[in-house]
């Protein structure tokens, strides 16, 4: 908890900071973002810098909880499950990476002690195809996706109670939303 | 010995596999000058743009900005050069509010973005920073939008959320593409009336892309006149609308006889 907690910081840190602003901007519009001065390379760099230091930082937990560090701990699989809960959750988001790494857990128990007529961990194949329907329906993420239709219906709410109308939005929601 | 122009275009060209969309373009734009750049659809003016903006490398010729040919810098070197944009598509930042949107020009127009000043909570924006947005927003009239997010914007406000962040990277040159598209007339008005003081009040020169006439009219000193993608003339406004060869552009035969 104490690394996760350090982690978050960290990102959260990040992520208010002009680094996070800069990457949020090129999401936006990476033309738009280069035309202010933006360096898109540099701020790639950056942050491929950083979730790589994470990453090796979530490694060496892992060694040191499993005793043990063998590439056969994480094969293509089961990192393909990993690489699809951040996605189909929340990929642009701190809480989509933390319940990702819970439904991992999750899933991996499931698919290991599931028997074997009933699929077992071939069905990692299905959760992948899953996961990219998901994705297809709700790129920014399950969750994001959720939140985000929430805070709409809310704002609704307050429109209908006589709120302070700003202008059309330009970006409608979803079709299902 | 005459004054270097702040942005020169010498017999600049680009093509796009056997369509030639610019041929052979030169102009110069002075410090706190306003030019105009029109032509009917495909003259090759946002074409240009991505030129001067290093979006697109332009096949032959050259670009000066203050005297310095362009050639290899790429869009973001370009930008802290001092050369600012707005785009024909709306480019906003999803998610961002309008402060956000200013903060972002702000920083990248000096470059800043180190990961350790963040990690540091080193990076909070700076009071001499917001009294600058403050005065942009203020300029544009979008003060009471600061904390919107842009994604409740409309179309308009979206358009001077755009403009105001172009500015407020402190440009010497401003190239606004299209601004009043999709606009009322109230809205364009706006625009001019902003586009008007940015280059009265703070010497910034613009070149404007538009096909509202009128508005062009209003705002620039110069009018260039491109058409499939050549250079058909260059004068005030008044001179090229009066040119046989810009009415035959717009209005076909029909308008020179």
């Amino acid at each position: 908890m104490v690394v996760l907690t350090i982690c978050v910081g960290v990102v959260l840190q990040v992520r208010k900071g002009t680094v996070g602003r800069n990457l949020a901007a090129m999401r936006g519009s990476e033309m738009a973002a280069a035309g202010l001065g933006v360096n898109p390379t540099w701020q790639r760099i950056i942050v491929f810098a950083l979730a790589g230091a994470l990453a090796g930082f979530g490694g060496m937990l892992v060694t040191i909880q499993q005793q043990v560090a063998s590439p056969n701990a994480w094969n293509t699989d089961y990192s393909l499950v990993f690489i699809v809960l951040v996605v189909t959750t929340g990929v642009a988001t701190v809480e989509g990476a933390i319940q990702a790494g819970i439904g991992y857990y999750v899933v991996t128990q499931i698919l290991t002690y599931l028997p074997s007529r009933l699929g077992g961990s071939s069905l990692v194949i299905v959760l992948f195809a899953f996961g990219a329907l998901q994705y297809a329906r709700h790129p920014e993420g399950v969750l994001e996706f959720q939140k985000r239709r929430s805070t709409q219906w809310l704002e609704r709410q307050l429109f209908n109670r006589g709120g302070d109308p700003v202008g059309a939005p330009l970006y409608p929601s979803g079709a299902d939303g | 010995m005459a004054e270097l122009p702040l942005l020169s275009l010498r017999s600049v060209a680009k093509s796009f596999g056997g369509v030639r969309a610019v041929s052979d373009i030169s102009f110069d734009v002075q410090a706190g000058e306003s030019v105009g750049l029109v032509g009917p659809n495909g003259a090759g003016k946002t074409t240009l743009f991505n030129c001067v903006c290093g979006q697109l490398r332009n096949d032959h010729g050259e670009i000066l900005f203050q005297g310095r040919l362009l050639e290899r810098l790429p869009t973001y070197k370009r930008a802290r050069l001092g050369i600012g944009r707005t785009y024909q598509r709306v480019e906003i930042f999803t998610d961002m509010s309008v402060r956000e949107h200013l903060l972002v020009a702000e920083r990248a127009r000096r470059g800043e973005g180190r990961l350790w000043k963040d990690l540091l909570n080193l990076s909070a924006p700076q009071r001499s920073e917001l009294d600058n947005i403050e005065a942009i927003m203020e300029l544009v009239g979008i003060t009471a939008l600061a904390d919107t997010s842009v994604n409740a914007l409309g179309l308009g406000h979206c358009r001077l959320v755009e403009l105001a962040r172009a500015l407020a990277g402190q440009p010497k040159i401003l190239l606004a593409d299209e601004p009043s598209s999709g606009l009322d007339i109230h809205e364009t008005a706006e625009v001019a009336k902003v586009l008007r003081t940015v280059q009265r009040e703070r010497g910034t020169a613009v070149l404007l892309v538009e096909h509202d006439l009128s508005m062009v009219g209003e705002v620039v000193d110069r009018t260039v006149v491109m058409d499939l993608g050549l250079l058909l003339a260059i004068g005030t406004f008044n001179e090229v609308m009066g040119n046989p060869a810009v009415r035959e552009a717009y209005l076909g035969q029909m308008g020179t006889s």
